[in-house]
Parts: C-alpha cells; structure tokens; sequence
C-alpha cells in the first residue's frame, strides 16, 4: 500500500470511526433513557402500591374503631343491667336467689364486654401504628420516587448537553475530514503535475508532508516574524467573511503551505537560506515553492481597514482560503491613519 | 454507554495515527477540536449515566 492509500485509508477510518461514534452515542443515549424510564414506571408503580397499602390500614383502623364503639356501648349496657340487678335483689335472704343469680349474669355479661373492649382497644393500637407505617412508607417511596425521576431528569439534560455538542463536533470532523481529503487530493495533483520528481507529498503522504522539510507548529507560538513584513496576526472571525468561491487552487495551496510548513521556517535571522534548502529539498521551483508563497502571502499580505470587522481590501482570495481551511487566525496588513483614509477613498471609488 | 466509550476510544487511535503519519497541523487539529471533545463527551455522559444509576439504586430501597 502507498503512503497515499494508506493516507487516503486513514481518513476513511476516521470517516467511519466518527459515523460509528455518533450511531454508538445516540444508541447508548436511548438505551440510558429506557433504562431510567423503565426505572420511573417502577417507582410510579411503588407508590401505587404504597397508596393502596395506606388505604387498607386506614380501612383496618375504621373498623377497629367501629368495633371498639361497639364494645363499648356493649359495657355501658352491661353496667346498666349490673345496677339495675343489683337493686333487684331482695334484701330479705329468703327470696334473694332470683336477684343474685340475675346479678350474677350480669356481672358476667360485664366482664365479657370489657374483655371485647380491651381487644378492641388493642386492635385499634395496632391498626394505627400499622397506618403511622404505612404514611411512612407511602412517604418514603413517594420521595424515593422524586429522586429517582430528579436523577433520571439530570442526565436527560446532560445528555441533551453532550449528544448536542458531541453532534455539533461530528458535523466539524466530518467537514475537516472532507477539506482534508480534498486538500490530500490536491496536493497530489500539484505532485503529479510539480516541476520536480519526489515531491514531499509523495514521500510523507500527506498534506503535512512540508513540515518533513520545514519542521510541524503552530504559526502562533512562533513570535516575531509578522513585525518583518509588518503584519499583524489577527482573529479570522474580526475579518469580514468573504465567499469561499472566491480563493483559487493557489490561495488554497498559500495557506496550505502557510499552515503546515511556512512558520517554523520564519524564525530567525537566516529565514531565507532555510526557505531556499527546504525548496530545494522538496525539488519545487517556480509558484509553489515556498518563497513564492512567502511572496505573495506576506510580501503582498492581507490588507485590512480597521474594523469592526475588519474590512478585507486586498487579498481576498487568502481570506475565503484561511476561512475555508479552518484556520483561526491570520497575519494581515492593518492600515490605519491616512493609509486607511486613502484606501477608503479607492474603495469607495470602486477599485476594490 | 461502554460501546460510546470504546467509539470514541476507536477514534482517537485513529486520529494519533493520522497525526503520526501526517505530522501536521492539520491532522493537530483534527484531533485537538474533534476527536478530544467527542472524548470528553463521551466520558462526560458516561459519568453522567452511572451517577443517575447510581442515585436510583440508593433512591430504589426505600421503594
């Protein structure tokens, strides 16, 4: 396999490792919602349950209630009966034996009767302490349900959070994927057609294939050479946005070459003789070596009228290819003054 | 939530061998604004899927 295959593979992979992240994120998503739903139905069913318990120990204490009412009454009837026997009995003891015998079965009927009110006042200890339980626990499920529908309602929300963002960052890579791919089938294209055999593209197999001659960075962390051809490195979201059909191959190849490879070349005192071997390294002459592009992006930089935003009047074609790329910043020429007023002037008169 | 973990697991491996082989800003980026935060948010909701778990299991005893 070429290192241009396998180049080309390795965004596919990516390609397909983001389609199959993005299908495993809302897979799993729905899986977790299910699962906390399947979890909320049961403590709403919990709680059912615990309701019907309540009202079963609130119907076992009406009952009790009623029973004991009834004993009650049962032993002020028996008390009556009692006095009233009582002062039936003859007090001469010949004819007293009808009497006793009747306060007798009195006094039995009133024993009976307290003993049904002592059970009954039992009944209905027990059958409020099984109510006092069954608040209880009806509290505690219904609680116990809140948290659980707070919880599940927690993670709907940063779900809702992370499956967004994590959407927003597939449609990013995906858009990165496709300016790579097009960016690699570039770059071979200029290596098909370049003035010289051996072009670095071919040798790394990739579009970062200039920073084998030139070294990888970030242009940002290098400070100092913007000040030789007095630029100014500014946010690209302060410019003016500018249509992307607006860039050619050129600027698109200016900025490639500006992102990947030209930065780390810049510093230093001897900036030109290392240019010079990594053009003569990479076997280009002519427009795409890389003192061209040094020509034409920073010898003939963006030039801006102060903002907000900044108004682009020369170099659109490297703005709509930074825009493009992605890049977030860009060195550019900030007039200012009478330069500014000058340039507005041909601006309005229609040279822009 | 193992198979967004593992996902996205697959996908930074992916993405070191681009940056590997590429070596460049590009591939930096890439990796730097895509594949780390769809790392982070898988993390973060798996993390956030086993803490809701976790809150209904204690939450479910006293069901």
């Amino acid at each position: 396999m070429t290192a241009a295959h396998s180049s080309q593979e390795a965004l596919q992979r990516s390609a397909r490792g983001i389609a199959v992240f993005g299908a495993a994120m809302i897979a799993g998503d729905a899986a977790a919602r299910s699962s906390l739903r399947s979890h909320e139905a049961r403590a709403a069913e919990a709680l059912e349950g615990r309701r019907a318990d309540h009202h079963d120990a609130q119907s076992e204490l009406g009952s009790a209630r009623g029973a004991l009412s009834a004993a009650r009454t049962r032993v002020q009837a028996a008390q009556v009966e009692v006095s009233r026997a009582h002062a039936a009995v003859d007090p001469d003891p010949r004819y007293s034996g009808p009497g006793l015998a009747r306060l007798r079965a009195a006094e039995g009927s009133l024993s009976a009767a307290r003993s049904d009110e002592s059970r009954a006042e039992q009944q209905v200890v027990r059958a409020r302490r099984a109510l006092a339980e069954a608040e209880e626990a009806m509290r505690r499920c219904r609680a116990a349900g809140e948290r659980i529908h707070a919880a599940s309602e927690r993670y709907r929300r940063s779900a809702l959070s992370y499956v967004g963002i994590s959407g927003a960052l597939i449609l990013r890579g995906r858009a990165q994927l496709g300016r790579l791919s097009g960016l690699l089938d570039e770059y071979h294209a200029i290596g098909a057609y370049g003035s010289a055999p051996g072009a670095s593209a071919a040798s790394s197999g990739g579009p970062g294939a200039g920073a084998a001659a030139g070294g990888s960075g970030s242009y940002a962390a290098i400070a100092g050479w913007e000040s030789r051809w007095g630029l100014t490195t500014v946010p690209l979201r302060d410019i003016d946005t500018v249509g992307s059909d607006e860039c050619s191959a050129r600027d698109r190849w200016d900025v490639e070459r500006f992102e990947n490879a030209l930065p780390p070349l810049l510093a230093g005192e001897d900036w030109e003789r290392r240019i010079d071997a990594a053009d003569a390294a990479s076997g280009r002459s002519g427009e795409r070596t890389l003192r061209e592009v040094v020509r034409r992006l920073l010898e003939n930089p963006v030039t801006v009228l102060p903002g907000p935003p900044l108004h682009v009047v020369a170099g659109r074609g490297h703005v709509a290819a930074a825009q493009r790329a992605g890049l977030t910043e860009l060195p550019v020429r900030c007039l200012a003054g009478d330069a500014a007023d000058d340039a507005g002037v041909r601006v309005d008169g229609g040279v822009r | 939530m193992s198979e967004i973990r593992d996902g996205a697991d697959r996908l930074r491996r992916t993405s070191e061998d681009i940056g590997a082989a590429w070596q460049d800003a590009a591939s930096r980026r890439f990796r730097r604004e895509v594949v780390d935060g769809l790392v982070v948010a898988a993390v973060a909701l798996d993390v956030a899927e086993s803490r809701a778990q976790q809150e209904i299991r204690e939450a479910s005893r006293d069901l």
